[in-house]
């Protein structure tokens, strides 16, 4: 262990150094969420910039630490001052930042958000703590504690601040010890289901089988959820540390990461991780002397959402069509090869080795009874605070979107949970807690953790249409029921959509659902129907106006709505006409503008920048077709 | 094991899925994805049941039964769920013959049988339709969804059988059968969603996607979405009758499906319906295609001075008296088909005795080698101890269209761990499943054979691969040889087969050699033949009057004789001119006995069905000349039988006699030259190819046509269906072009329909050159 023990300390005295250091250090979020933001323009702007300063500075990027609509996201560390992190950065405000911070040495407060780390000796007037954002408060960081914060490609990084140190308490204990720390911490799957990882592994560490896997299901393929995105890209040696301990403790030779080929940056950021693991040792035969040996392939998968259901994912690693088969055998019992396999989603293997650190007890602490721990989410839709975040569970819906989120813009409508196979829950249930228990009560699931805001704008049977023809798209076309019914269903809410249902319409939907519900092969098909069963549940007064009055209140639905131009308000300022892609919009300058029903193909551009723009008046109407 | 279902407690074995133990006490579950001979597969979802302590409705197929466990099958909640699973099915299916009332057969104008605007265009309606039964059972009798018809394009372009994927139901079978049973692995379920279709992945055609055309997909299709090209339109099968395949050594069992006296299809043995089966393509469609064959000879023909014409039976056979009188018995050559059963070689040899009285007796496929050859393969094992092989080498087999159960074992016990190493450069559907392939240079094939078992004598190493299979056969206790009769085809075949039965010897080895003819075998034990080459040489010479051929017709082109006598159930290849033309039923119109694999358990054909009323039995033809002739020849039916019915004898032929091969050793290639393997074309049946009057075979094993992989015709500049020229040693020629992914890049594959060989030696390097598309091929 000497060479690991000297690299640890290496590593501690470095991190020490980056924390106080004597060029100033810039941090620049550049995960994928940080990238679409333009994270790539500000690189280049800073690099730019401290060239034609010559300023000497080190600059590392670090993964995504949470708040999305803040992106880029970059923070300044002068040395004697504490690092400040700057949001909503664009290239001219990066260069703004270095030449304030690193040439007049202040803090550019217009875009300063707070500190992290330390605070400092002398308070700066108007920065506060970075984790004190509204965003950040009420969150509670077990999982997500070093993303944004470490360089991920830096396994330095991660062994300074413990990292590995819950895999080596795992080793000094039997493997049935580690099991029941797990147990004990009540940890349950993350990836949606909530089966308790403990009892799970005791099933594989049970097994005589000598050969045994580890898997990682790293196939995040809800709409809107990035969790272990951000989370692999950010901090990937945490889920690596996880997947040792789980190997250790179940006694498997192999570990696979099925990951999406479409995250490629999370799939690079694995490579350079586990490289740096068989480079230490800590990977391979005999690790740290102990005998005990693991190794770790990355599997990347061609972006299959039945994927995400463990037989599928065996099979597609297997080499062959993503399909599900029937359970049981668990592959618990049965799976990689016919040998017992473990699959465990990203965060609960992230997890775990905060639980072997801190020990179960601590773990304890956050949650609930039952549900204990935290869990991440991806808070997504129309809601002001968008962004990835960790919050113990119990927590109400209520706090994560109103709180931490901000609330949404027009008034709340619903929140879908747990993507396509979960379902829509309203404002009236906002105070159910969030357990896999309530969530289950409420029609939906807990699911890995995407969270869809919906407000007034939103029409719910267009999301429900939304998802029932993602699954359509990706059902594997194996059983009946899915394959097919899940189109009748489409087609249904389709002609709903189009004002061609009536109310028998509604009844189909309910008693193909059903039969989906219950005769369908795996999990994706039988909760296929929970997006369209909890809006009919909740929302049946909207079915009924767009069947029977042929009105989409959330004047969404094409069919049902007509754009119109109010004469009065109309400034002329042709934002519009040159915006309408069919030319549906026409007028002279600085006169009211004509629209054209027949041409106009409703893609809402010119609502849009009539609302927005500064010039324009706010004049462009949508109607229901009733009203027009 | 007891359990309960549907409120009777039974017995029944373990191991046994719900399904299995409910079919068992006569209890039936709909099901259309279950397939006896599949591992199950959950996918219709029509099979759901409800058994206590479980969750849901798990599907019987793929719930084990477990001791104790209480099942209901036929509950109102199952049954309605079945009924709406099957509505979800028959929205994506065509159902008007499923749940229509009303009788339109009065309005049915076509042949087709069904409708077109219904979209069942391509379906066979043959009554072999699962997916009706279950409609039957769940008395459907209306389908509440929307209807959509998928509008797929109807897939004809591959031999033998077509597809409309707009019938499928997506059961899967075919695709499983495919790759668990006959480990293939042509079909794939492509695309997702309401996008799944089936069939080769990335679109390939069948034949490029290296399919065997078994046509177990076909048999266990529970729809018409897969239908054979020659049997679609004939009508549902009236009986099926047992008998055995006539085209290579192995003589399967098949069963023939029959309507009326007309052979519509030849199937595996088992349910008709469903049996998937290890016919290979020739047994499970070639066969109907040439009983049917339009082409047929069908009366006696006579070459008058003036020309051709058709004559009596009573005219004929009085001509061929007054011919053969004035032929001298030793002017006489016979030539037998090896294709025909032990009774018509009977009579052929008591015809050729005490009628023609001449010796020179013998076989267009009594190659040289051919009688070391059938000596060697008297020790085959029976094909299904392969699957106790610990090792399996085969040597020069070209599984390719060829010889379906033995490859299919290969492949099995090769899945199952047995090593298997493949020598030769044929590639076929073995090959994926070979540990280590050898490939000798041209030439340099008996130096392969003779490395292998100096290696093995010594224990001196000079190739790694080699050493190791060798030390497998070695350390293991029954290793099996699998000798291809493309050995025959090499310059000194005969003499490495000397070396191959040392090294069997030697190594304490079984071996297994099948060969393309139905009946050599009988031949070889019941007549007394000579070698071909040495008939070949006297009629050569001018030494020959009168060549009676016997469903067996080796000449491209006449040779000097004073007449030919053509008896067979074709027309002679090549316009050959012949004084007589004598037509013959053929397999499926005569009884009889075929010797079998290795000369054990003789395999009866029955007659299936009447041959036409013109046509006259081998053995009455030969009756009647003697008794128009008055000589005493035992040519009574009952003679012939017991004749027959002998134990096989030892094979009879002297090959001391035997000439030399009449081949050269191939000289050493260049670089860049292509190796052209050339073979004596195994697709044939009595005087005909089979590749020339199938459409089907003529496609994917066609005769005097370049076969090779897609990769060189990119050097080269080909085109598929394209043509080249070859030329090695002086000799050039010019052949049209096909690609083939299931051969070895660098290698040609020509199988010549004379099966003469163009360029001497084999195999040979040659080189390559592509022509301008205009230009037709010279010869």
């Amino acid at each position: 262990m000497n060479k690991l023990d000297e690299l640890i300390k290496e590593s501690k005295l470095r991190w020490e150094t980056l924390h106080n250091p004597d060029t100033p250090v810039i941090y620049l979020g550049t995960a994928s969420c940080g990238l679409a933001a333009g994270a790539k323009e500000v690189k280049a702007a800073i690099e730019e910039t401290l060239e034609e300063h010559k300023l000497t500075a080190r600059f590392i990027e670090v993964g995504c630490i949470g708040p999305c609509y803040l992106e880029p996201l970059m923070d300044v560390m002068v040395p004697g001052k504490p690092r400040i992190s700057y949001g909503n950065v664009d290239p001219r405000w990066a260069r703004r930042i270095i030449e304030g911070c690193l040439v007049k040495g202040e803090v550019v407060k217009n875009k300063a958000l707070g500190y992290l780390g330390e605070p400092p000796a002398e308070e700066i007037d108007g920065i506060a703590p970075f984790f004190d954002l509204p965003m950040l408060k009420n969150q509670t960081r077990v999982v997500l504690k070093n993303c944004g914060f470490i360089d991920p490609e830096d396994l330095g990084h991660y062994l300074a601040l413990d990292g590995y140190m819950g895999f080596y308490k795992a080793l000094e204990m039997p493997p049935e010890e580690v099991i029941q720390q797990v147990s004990d911490a009540g940890l349950r799957g993350r990836g949606g289901a909530g089966f308790p990882t403990g009892f799970k592994w005791q099933v594989a560490r049970e097994s005589r089988a000598g050969e045994k896997y580890i898997v990682c299901n790293a196939d995040e393929g809800d709409p809107g959820a990035f969790m272990n995105r951000s989370l692999l890209e950010g901090d990937p040696h945490a889920m690596l540390e996880g997947m040792l301990i789980a190997a250790y403790a179940v006694g498997a030779q192999h570990g696979y990461i099925y990951i999406r080929a479409e995250y490629p940056l999370a799939v690079k950021r694995l490579g350079i991780a586990i490289g740096q693991l068989k480079e230490n040792g800590l990977l391979g035969e005999n690790i740290l002397g102990s005998g005990f040996s693991f190794d770790i392939k990355i599997k990347e998968g061609a972006g299959a959402f039945v994927c995400g259901e463990e037989t599928s994912l065996i099979h597609s690693i297997e080499g062959k069509r993503g399909m599900p088969r029937t359970k049981p055998p668990f592959p618990a019992g049965s799976g990689l090869h016919g040998k017992p396999t473990i699959i465990n989603n990203v965060e609960t293997l992230a997890t775990v080795p905060q639980v072997l650190l801190n020990g179960p007890g601590w773990y304890r602490q956050f949650g609930v009874e039952g549900n204990f721990g935290t869990k991440t989410f991806s808070l997504v839709g129309k809601i002001r605070r968008t962004g990835l975040i960790e919050v113990p569970l119990g927590i109400s819906l209520r706090e994560i979107i109103f709180d931490i989120g901000g609330g949404t813009q027009k008034p709340f409508k619903a929140v879908q949970t747990g993507g396509p196979s979960g379902g829509c829950i309203p404002a009236d249930l906002l105070d159910t807690p969030v357990t896999y228990e309530s969530l289950a009560a409420a029609g939906s699931i807990m699911g890995s953790g995407g969270l869809i805001v919906m407000d007034d704008d939103t029409c719910v049977v267009d999301v429900a249409r939304y998802f029932l023809d993602f699954i359509q798209k990706e059902s594997c076309g194996k059983c009946t029921p899915c394959r097919v019914g899940t189109r009748h269903m489409v087609e249904l809410l389709e002609g709903i959509c189009k004002g061609n249902g009536d109310i028998s319409s509604l009844g189909k939907l309910e008693s193909l659902a059903k039969t989906i519900k219950s005769t369908s092969l795996c999990g994706l098909g039988q909760t296929a129907p929970n997006p369209v069963l909890t809006t009919l549940r909740y929302f049946r007064g909207e079915y009924v106006e767009h069947v029977n009055q042929k009105y989409c209140p959330a004047l969404v639905c094409r069919s049902l709505i007509e754009y119109y131009v109010e004469p009065g308000k109309c400034t002329g300022c042709q934002r519009c006409v040159n915006i309408c892609p069919t030319q549906a919009i026409s007028g002279p300058r600085s006169e009211p503008h004509n629209l054209d029903p027949e041409k106009c193909v409703k893609c809402r551009a010119c609502y849009e920048i009539c609302r927005f723009d500064a010039i324009a008046g706010n004049a462009i109407y949508i109607k229901s077709r009733e009203e027009a | 094991m007891k359990i309960t279902i549907d409120n009777r407690t039974v017995e029944i074995k373990e191991g046994k899925n719900v399904l299995d133990a409910a079919e068992e006490q006569g209890i039936y579950i709909p099901h259309l994805c279950a397939h006896p001979e599949l591992t199950p597969y959950g996918g219709c979802r029509l099979c759901c049941v409800e058994v206590e302590g479980m969750r849901g409705y798990p599907t019987a197929c793929t719930t084990q039964a477990t001791e104790g466990m209480i099942v209901r099958t036929h509950t109102k909640t199952l049954m309605e769920m079945r009924r709406e699973v099957l509505q979800l099915i028959l929205s994506e299916h065509p159902s008007g013959c499923l749940v229509c009332e009303e009788d339109c057969s009065d309005f049915m104008g076509t042949i087709r049988k069904v409708g077109t605007t219904t979209g069942c265009r391509w379906c066979p309606e043959d009554g072999d339709c699962e997916l009706k039964q279950v409609v039957e059972h769940l008395d459907l009798k209306e389908i509440e969804f929307p209807v959509w018809y998928r509008e797929l394009p109807i897939e004809k372009y591959d031999p033998f059988f077509d597809r409309d994927y707009n019938l499928c139901i997506y059961c899967g079978r075919c695709v499983r059968i495919c790759g668990q049973f006959r480990k293939s692995s042509v079909l794939a379920l492509k695309q997702r969603g309401r996008q799944t279709t089936i069939g080769p992945p990335f679109d390939q055609s069948h034949i490029d996607a290296d399919c065997e055309f078994c046509g177990a997909c076909v048999s266990v299709c529970p729809t018409g979405a897969m239908s054979e090209k020659q049997r679609k339109w004939s009508g549902a099968a009236q009986t099926y009758a047992r008998s055995h395949c006539p085209l290579c050594s192995l003589n399967c069992e098949i069963q023939a499906a029959i309507r009326g006296n007309t052979v519509v299809g030849t199937l595996p043995p088992g349910d008709p319906h469903r049996a998937g089966g290890e016919l290979c393509v020739k047994g499970r469609f070639v066969l109907p295609e040439l009983v049917n064959y339009p082409g047929r000879l069908t009366e006696p023909r006579f070459r008058f001075p003036e020309g051709e014409g058709i004559v009596s039976w009573d005219g004929a056979l009085e001509k061929l008296a007054e011919q053969l009188e004035t032929v001298k018995g030793g002017r006489t050559a016979l030539y037998i088909s090896p294709y025909l059963t032990l009774e018509e070689m009977a009579a052929a040899q008591v015809f050729a005795r005490d009628v023609l009285e001449t010796p020179h007796i013998t076989s267009s496929a009594l190659v040289p080698g051919m009688s070391a050859y059938l000596t060697m393969a008297r020790a085959s094992i029976p094909l299904k101890s392969l699957q106790n092989a610990s090792i399996i080498v085969s040597l020069f087999l070209d599984g390719n269209y060829n010889y379906g159960p033995l490859t299919l074992a290969i492949k099995r016990a090769a899945d199952n761990g047995v090593p298997y190493y493949q020598s030769g450069w044929c590639k076929d559907t073995t090959s994926r499943f070979a540990a280590r392939r050898f490939v000798p240079p041209p030439g340099k094939e008996k130096e392969l054979v003779d490395g292998m078992l100096t290696m093995f004598q010594t224990g001196k190493s000079e190739n790694e691969g080699i050493e190791e299979m060798l030390k497998i056969i070695q350390d293991t206790m029954s290793p099996v040889f699998i000798i291809g009769p493309g050995i025959l085809d090499l310059h000194n075949g005969a003499d490495i087969l000397k070396t191959l039965a040392v090294l069997v010897e030697e190594t304490g080895s079984e071996v297994f050699m099948p060969n393309p003819y139905g009946n050599l075998e009988g031949l070889m034990s019941l007549v007394e033949t000579k070698t071909r080459r040495e008939v070949d040489l006297l009629v050569e010479k001018g030494k020959i009057d009168l060549l009676y051929l016997v469903g067996d017709a080796p000449f491209s082109q006449r040779p000097p004789v004073k007449c030919i006598v053509h008896q067979a159930p074709f027309p002679p290849p090549y316009e050959l001119q012949t004084e007589f033309k004598l037509p013959t039923p053929m397999w499926g119109e005569v009884t009889g006995t075929l010797a079998g694999m290795g000369g054990r358990g003789k395999k009866k054909i029955k007659p299936l069905v009447k041959p036409r009323d013109t046509v006259l039995f081998n053995r009455e033809i030969f009756y009647r000349t003697a008794k128009a002739l008055k000589k005493d020849a035992k040519l009574s039916k009952k003679e012939i039988v017991a004749l027959a019915s002998a134990p096989l004898a030892p094979l009879i032929l002297d090959e001391k006699l035997n000439p030399g091969s009449g081949r050269k050793a191939p000289p050493t290639p260049k670089k860049s030259a292509y190796l052209l393997v050339q073979q004596v074309n195994p697709h044939r049946y009595q005087n005909t190819s089979i590749s020339s009057r199938s459409t089907g075979m003529a496609q994917v094993a066609p005769e005097d046509t370049l076969l090779l992989h897609p990769r060189d015709a990119g050097k080269l500049e080909l085109e598929n269906g394209g043509t080249a020229t070859v030329s090695a040693g002086g000799v050039k020629k010019t052949y049209p072009v096909r690609f083939r992914k299931n051969i070895a890049p660098g290698v040609i594959h020509l199988a010549p329909s004379s099966g003469e060989f163009p360029f001497g030696a084999n195999p040979i390097p040659v080189q390559l050159k592509a022509e301008p598309k205009e230009s037709a091929p010279k010869n």
